[in-house]
């Protein structure tokens, strides 16, 4: 099944295994990704969080959000364990290339994001909950045009009849943040199981100019005379066409729209997914998928150099039988300070709520050039690279630094594979 | 004195049990299968007996995590009764992990009796769930459940489709099938 005609081999098909994967094409390296199936990445909200870049009353105010400029070098110093120290300066300050170089591939793919800038104030997006909050990144779809505030007005869609799409907590959470935000009612178009929509199904329809005329004519209607700004919508923009859907609102209700960020069944997590395999298919990567997935032995025949992005519980990196293990090559796992093993998981898990939970950092251990090290701190193996969520000793969600960690790790282990040649 | 005459008692009433009167329930019992048994015991709460191979497939059922990735890829999905399948996940979610679920599953699944087999929702699950194993699996019991007069069972077309569950143990009356 796997081809060893490739000098790099990347395993696993989420942020990190395609930037891999991507950097080292870049590199004019012949590269073969082998997935499993979708990931983490296929489920995430849309965000690229690089770092906590401060959160609602206090994002919208611009002293602040200046305040907040070495926002990645405070992740740094205040974690040790995170990849981002592991990877040295040198490796933190190539960050902006790394973020360059996904978004404009993904762009190019048909998603377009926000554009990074590692000194920058970042853009505002909101999630489903009305919480905004500052990213260094974000799909296009999702940032919060920032205007004056006096002449703001915020309509926020809320569709009745469907079973998910009420945005009843989107709506109460934008009011905490801005003054004049207001209600738009729309009945779900009546039809037979509409009301079971899910998200994916909505964007395919809204793909499609003749699908989304019903919507959209009630959407006009429900905005007539509200002199609206910006028109807040739930995650269901389109999965191939979103910047053409999203002008098409904009168009049609006279404002600048926005979608949240994604929830349970992430359409943007979705439509990540499929931008990355456009992008990894237009730079010439061999794409493998295996549901049974590669074991050691499987690798053991492939003479390139090879990049471990297979992610964590999800994704299928990590997995805790009778103990906590690292699926492929069994590495030693660790939370960035102790050994785990096979503690329970009440250890594991703290109730002091989020960013407490050893488990969550779980992962394996990388020396500055991206190696996975073995329990006596030494590299594993020649030629072996990781990258994402896999490198434990951060939270992604507590942390609010995963695609960051994906990104970083994923640009500079590709990079690495790519430079490799067997001694 | 008393309390001595009352622990002896209460001594010999053990020992009876123990020696005589367990052997003989075991003796009666011996008359009857140890599956026929465990069906007449568990089986209103309608739970099967599982061999070994069923029960490690279990595990796989079980690592759902209602993250929703097989349903975008189920062509079929479209076009079924979605008040009777919400989603496949709603399948793996609502049915994987109880067995008592099972003959509730059987509505849901006849939404499904057109899928081609192309197994996209696996490939498609990064939990590795084996959804149409998953799926045969459900009806194989409900089947079963069904033939041990314990399944759910369609009223008349005339009800509208209501459903009902037996409520009594017809075990004794209708005699027990025999699950293959
Ligand atoms: C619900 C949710 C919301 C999130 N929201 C945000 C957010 O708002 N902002 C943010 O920055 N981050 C967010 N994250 C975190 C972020 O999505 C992850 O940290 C990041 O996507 C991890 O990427 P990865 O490539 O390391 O792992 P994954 O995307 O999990 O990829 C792992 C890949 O490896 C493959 N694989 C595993 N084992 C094998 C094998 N043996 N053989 C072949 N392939 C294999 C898998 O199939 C998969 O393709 C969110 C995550 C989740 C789950
Ligand atoms: S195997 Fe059946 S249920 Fe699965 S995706 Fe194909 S048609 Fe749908
Ligand atoms: S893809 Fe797998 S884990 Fe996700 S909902 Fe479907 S069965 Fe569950």
């Amino acid at each position: 099944m796997m081809t060893t005609s490739s000098d790099v081999l990347v395993v696993g098909g989420g942020m990190a295994g395609a930037v891999a994967a991507l950097a080292a094409a870049t590199r004019g390296r012949s590269v073969t990704l082998l997935r499993k199936a979708p990931g983490a990445t296929a489920l995430a909200s849309g965000a690229i969080d690089l770092a906590p870049m401060g959160e609602q009353r206090h994002v919208t105010s611009v002293a602040v959000a200046s305040a907040t400029a070495g926002w990645l070098e405070a992740v740094a110093s205040r974690s040790p364990s995170h990849p981002y120290c592991a990877v040295g300066p040198r490796g933190l300050a190539l960050i902006g290339d790394a973020a360059d170089m996904i978004l404009g591939r993904l762009a190019d793919a048909g998603l377009p994001h926000a554009p990074f800038d590692a000194k920058g104030r970042g853009h505002l997006v909101v999630d489903l909950t009305g919480k905004v909050r500052r990213v260094a990144s974000a799909q296009a779809s999702q940032k919060l045009e920032e205007t004056e505030p006096g002449k703001r007005r915020i309509g926020v869609v809320r569709f009745r009849r469907h079973l998910s799409l009420d945005t009843g907590l989107t709506l109460a959470g934008l009011r905490a943040v801005f003054a004049n935000v207001v209600p738009v009612e729309v009945d779900w178009p009546d039809e037979a199981d509409g009301a079971f929509l899910l998200p994916v199904e909505i964007g395919r329809r809204l793909d499609d100019p003749r699908g989304r005329s019903a919507l959209f004519k009630l959407l006009r209607t429900a905005v007539a005379g509200k002199r609206l700004t910006h028109l807040v919508l739930p995650p269901i923009a389109g999965l191939e066409h979103v910047s053409e859907v999203m002008r098409a609102v904009s168009d049609v209700t006279g404002t600048k729209a926005v979608e949240t960020l994604g929830g349970e069944a992430s359409l943007p997590g979705h439509r990540l997914d499929r931008a990355l395999s456009r992008a990894l298919e237009a730079a010439g990567v061999r794409l493998e998928t295996n549901a049974h997935g590669a074991s050691d032995g499987k690798l053991k025949r492939f003479p390139g150099a090879i990049v471990l992005a297979s992610g964590r519980f999800i994704g299928g990196g990590l997995e805790r039988r009778d103990r906590l293990r690292e699926t492929i090559f069994d590495l030693p796992v660790d939370d960035g300070a102790r050994p785990i093993k096979d503690e329970p998981l009440d250890v594991l898990t703290s109730r002091r709520g989020l960013g407490a939970h050893r488990v969550f950092r779980a992962g394996i251990r990388i020396d500055e050039n991206l190696r996975p090290l073995d329990v006596g701190g030494k590299p594993f193996r020649e030629g072996l690279f990781a990258a994402g969520s896999v490198i434990g000793g951060h939270d992604p969600q507590a942390d609010f630094s995963g695609m960051g960690v994906a990104i970083l790790t994923g640009y500079l282990a590709g990079l690495r594979a790519a430079e490799w040649k067997r001694s | 004195m008393k309390q001595l005459i009352r622990r002896f008692r209460a001594l010999a009433l053990l020992g009876i049990q123990a020696l005589i009167l367990q052997p003989i329930k075991r003796l009666r019992n011996l008359k009857v299968s140890g599956e026929a048994r465990f069906l007449e015991a568990y089986t209103p709460d309608r739970l099967l007996p599982l061999t070994v191979e069923e029960r490690r497939r279990r595990d796989r059922f079980n690592a759902c995590i209602n993250c929703g990735l097989c349903d975008v890829s189920c062509d079929l999905l479209a076009s079924v009764r979605r008040s009777r399948l919400p989603s496949l996940s709603s399948v793996a979610v609502g049915y994987g992990r109880s067995m008592t679920e099972y003959p509730f599953a059987r509505l849901s699944l006849e939404e499904l009796s057109s899928c081609d087999d192309c197994l996209r929702c696996e490939a498609a699950c990064p939990r590795g769930v084996p959804l149409k194993e998953m799926i045969d699996d459900l009806l194989a019991h409900a089947t079963r459940l069904d033939k041990a007069g314990f399944g759910m069972k369609r009223l008349s077309a005339g009800s509208g489709g209501a459903l009902e569950l037996p409520e009594k143990r017809p075990l004794a009356a209708a005699g027990m099938e025999k699950s293959e």
